[in-house]
């Protein structure tokens, strides 16, 4: 009995009581010095009983199979509300652009009338201000979807310049040169030309004219004049507001803006 | 498109352990389960699980007869999913606080008739069954098999196994592979680890 050693089939033989006399005595004394083969016998049994009742093993396995069929639904059904979700996004994002960029109806509007708008009813360039539509008046519209990007974009080229605006036809620091033309603060279509014209007491003392656009970044500057006058064409400018510098011997003449409509 | 089964249906397909019917009442009552569960802090495999141990507790019913419904087939399986989630939230609680075996109450059964669910350790069982089914293949074939009594030379033939002498020490390793399985399993301390304790008979 000394030389007895359990082995793995042992748990299972003294559960179906297959052991002989001398191992079951053995063994039992082994069972009540260590809780782990206790527990092992004990599972063995429990494992005995649940394959003994073939009918819930069976259900066990179908239910496994109803399980992972619902996994499969469910991970379908996930891709699809993914899918879904993505395409409710992008559709809410089409209509937020559309009614942000496009918050004005100009559908039945022909391009005159649209210049009346901006010119008012006396002719005169509305502020920006008085272009605005209430928000409550807005609709969206397909149509005209590119023309009215680009009122958009123009609405941001009328944005007047806080730094230069103070300036504007108040800056005269010499005596050397007077402005003719045009006046400090000068609205024109685009297109047309723009005369520059000026009496210097100093003709051996160039003038340079410096063009800035709404925002401030130099857009154009006229090569050293000696002449009294300069022609700027604007017909490749966009609409919008620009400043121009009058500049003799380094020095700032005269700040004016020009309107381009 | 989805066919509907009457609940007397239902029992009587569940009882002859048909497919489509487990299939259609893990579809159907599924969502309701999920909803009891994940509301009381339980995840998404504590669902499948408690769908599971109930389809488990309502066969066995089913198995009784006369077995009468005094509600509805789904209302009967929801409140049969409360008491084994309820269940399963005492003995959590009693093993996150540790509370001592011999102090507390034994696991209460909020329902008085539900003899199956007091009486079976249903936490125990599912973990047995999870392993039981984790098993190779060959393995599983074997051990039913073998439990069918099917003789071991019939096995051999049916395995294509060398003789009956390798059938019963696959049988022997098959089986201590299982209960090795089970000890390594995480669950096994809460559910296995007071018999160590215990008085074996």
């Amino acid at each position: 009995m000394k030389d007895m050693e359990i082995t793995n089939d042992w748990i299972d033989r003294y559960n179906e009581n297959e052991l002989n006399e001398e191992e079951k005595e053995f063994f039992r004394k082994r069972l009540e010095v260590n809780p782990l083969l206790r527990t092992e016998v004990y599972i063995d049994e429990c494992l005995n009983k649940l394959y003994q009742d073939e009918g819930t093993l069976d259900l066990v396995k179908k239910i496994q199979d109803a399980r992972q069929k619902s996994d499969r639904r469910g991970g379908k059904l996930g891709y699809l509300l993914l899918a879904a979700s993505i395409l409710y996004l992008m559709a809410l994002a089409i209509i937020f652009n559309r009614m942000h960029y496009d918050p004005v109806d100009y559908a039945s509007s022909s391009n005159s009338d649209q210049n009346e708008i901006w010119k008012g009813a006396e002719g005169k360039l509305l502020s920006k201000d008085n272009l605005k539509i209430p928000v409550q008046e807005r609709k969206m519209v397909t149509q005209k979807w590119q023309e009215h990007s680009v009122n958009q974009y123009l609405s941001l080229n009328y944005m007047p310049l806080p730094d230069f605006e103070l300036l504007v036809g108040s800056v005269t620091r010499s005596s050397q040169i007077t402005i003719k033309s045009p006046a400090s603060n000068w609205k024109i279509a685009a297109g047309y030309d723009v005369k520059f014209e000026w009496v210097s007491q100093n003709r051996v003392l160039p003038v340079n004219i410096l063009f800035y656009n709404n925002a401030g970044n130099l857009i154009f500057e006229t090569p050293a004049l000696l002449d009294d006058s300069y022609i700027l064409n604007t017909k490749d400018w966009p609409g919008g507001i620009y400043y121009w510098k009058i500049i003799l011997d380094e020095e700032m003449i005269l700040l004016g803006k020009l309107t381009l409509f | 498109m989805i066919l509907r089964y009457s609940d007397e249906t239902l029992i009587e397909g569940l009882r002859q352990r048909k497919q489509r019917h487990i299939d259609y009442i893990y579809q159907e009552f599924t969502p309701v389960v999920r909803h009891l569960v994940k509301q009381n802090s339980g995840s998404e495999s504590d669902v499948g699980d408690l769908v599971q141990e109930a389809i488990i507790l309502l066969y066995k019913r089913s198995l009784n007869q006369p077995f009468e419904l005094k509600c509805s087939l789904k209302t009967f399986f929801i409140s049969i999913c409360k008491n084994l989630w309820l269940q399963h939230l005492d003995n959590k609680y009693r093993l996150l606080y540790q509370a001592e075996f011999e102090v507390n109450e034994p696991n209460s059964t909020y329902n008085s008739d539900d003899m199956e669910t007091r009486e079976e350790n249903n936490e125990k069982r599912r973990l047995l069954y999870k392993n039981m089914l984790s098993l190779p293949a060959d393995c599983q074939r074997l051990l039913e098999l073998y439990f069918l009594k099917i003789p071991y030379k019939e096995i051999a033939r049916l395995m294509n196994f060398k003789d009956e002498v390798y059938v019963k020490t696959r049988k022997y390793s098959c089986k201590n592979m299982l209960r090795k399985r089970i000890i390594g399993d995480p669950e096994y301390q809460q559910y296995f680890e007071y018999e160590r304790h215990g008085n074996y008979k």
